[in-house]
């Protein structure tokens, strides 16, 4: 169940994310991470991706971490096509 | 072909409409499937501006809306409206939600509905008058805990090249066992001081990082309270760690019927 978003609640520097942010991030976690999945009918573009970590001060590399998540997603999702 | 779309007015009485649909072309943003659903707002306005509807297929209910184009933007306000939608079903009802970005033609939804009706049905059961509650818990002193392990070691500080290797292997290894051992108790004592409040549980344990665990929980909403409240004894009782407390959220951990939910 271990997801990127788990990481990133702690900053580099040991502080706790503000409830704001980790309430966004929790948001992200559960709507991008989990759900009802139909086998390859995920389709998301990741142009606008860093709009959503603008501001997320507690992200070192969002749009990279972003992308990460993305493109395993994507796998699971592919995985599912052919299994 | 034709399909039921019951949407939901300002009047009193719910309007049933027929709908007919352009099975061709047209797509269908979904954001959760639910066995009925209720006082749903009347034209409330989903992602890409189009309204959100209730579609009715094999008895279940899709809450839906329609979508021109390929892809859904990942952007925050998409992200956010997406929750919105199943959390206005969910004041009601607990649905299960779709995966944000799930984007379908009406045949490819109709396929899905009819071929995994018995699934989704046990699985709004399990789920039905239902909440997740998640839980992180996070080193306090993590810190302090990295400190304590650099200098419990055995070797002395003036090591060559081949010694500091090793040294660092040896609180790498020796480390994380006593970390995955304190991060495996940790997630034994909560389980077992909260399984009377949870139908299901999913935990992650992670003691290599800050993260200590990552879990969900899904809770009868007459048992959030309880489980809240022992919550609050855990806390007092483990002050050394921190606890990061989300939800209700509607069930997305405990949503999906085709994928079994990776640790």
């Amino acid at each position: 169940m271990s997801s990127p978003f788990d990481q990133i609640v702690v900053s580099s520097d040991g502080e706790l994310a503000e409830e704001a942010e980790l309430s966004l991030l929790e948001t992200l976690d559960h709507v991008l991470n989990r759900g009802l999945v139909i086998a390859g009918e995920i389709t998301i573009s990741v142009a606008d991706v860093d709009l959503i970590f603008v501001g997320l001060n507690v992200l070192v590399s969002s749009v990279e971490k972003a992308n990460e998540v993305l493109r395993e997603r994507k796998k699971t999702t592919s995985k599912e096509e052919t299994g | 072909m034709i399909y039921q779309a019951v949407l939901n007015s300002q009047n009193p009485h719910s309007q049933i409409r027929n709908l007919q649909f352009d099975n061709s072309s047209m797509k269908r943003y979904l954001y959760c499937v639910a066995e009925h659903v209720s006082n749903f707002p009347g034209q409330l306005v989903g992602i890409a501006e189009h309204e959100v509807e209730l579609v009715t297929i094999e008895g279940l209910v899709v809450v839906t809306s329609k979508f021109e184009g390929d892809v859904v933007p990942l952007t925050r306000d998409n992200v956010l409206l997406h929750e919105s939608v199943v959390r206005r079903v969910f004041a009601t009802t607990t649905p299960l939600p779709f995966r944000f970005g799930t984007l379908v033609r009406q045949q490819v939804l109709n396929r899905y509905i009819n071929a995994r009706r018995h699934a989704l049905i046990e699985r709004l059961l399990t789920v039905q008058n239902c909440v997740e509650l998640s839980v992180k818990i996070i080193w306090s002193n993590w810190s302090e805990r990295g400190q304590t392990r650099l200098q419990s070691s055995s070797l002395p500080d003036e090591s060559g090249p081949g010694s500091s290797f090793l040294k660092s292997k040896r609180e790498e290894l020796f480390g994380n066992q006593e970390l995955g051992e304190q991060a495996k108790e940790i997630s034994e004592w909560l389980g077992d001081r909260l399984k009377r409040f949870v139908r299901q549980q999913k935990i992650s344990v992670e003691p290599q990082q800050k993260l200590v665990l990552s879990s969900s929980y899904l809770v009868g909403r007459d048992f959030e309270t309880g489980f809240r409240s022992e919550l609050e004894a855990l806390r007092a009782e483990r002050p050394e760690l921190h606890f990061l407390v989300s939800g209700p959220w509607p069930p997305y951990t405990f949503a999906n019927i085709d994928l079994e939910f990776k640790t």
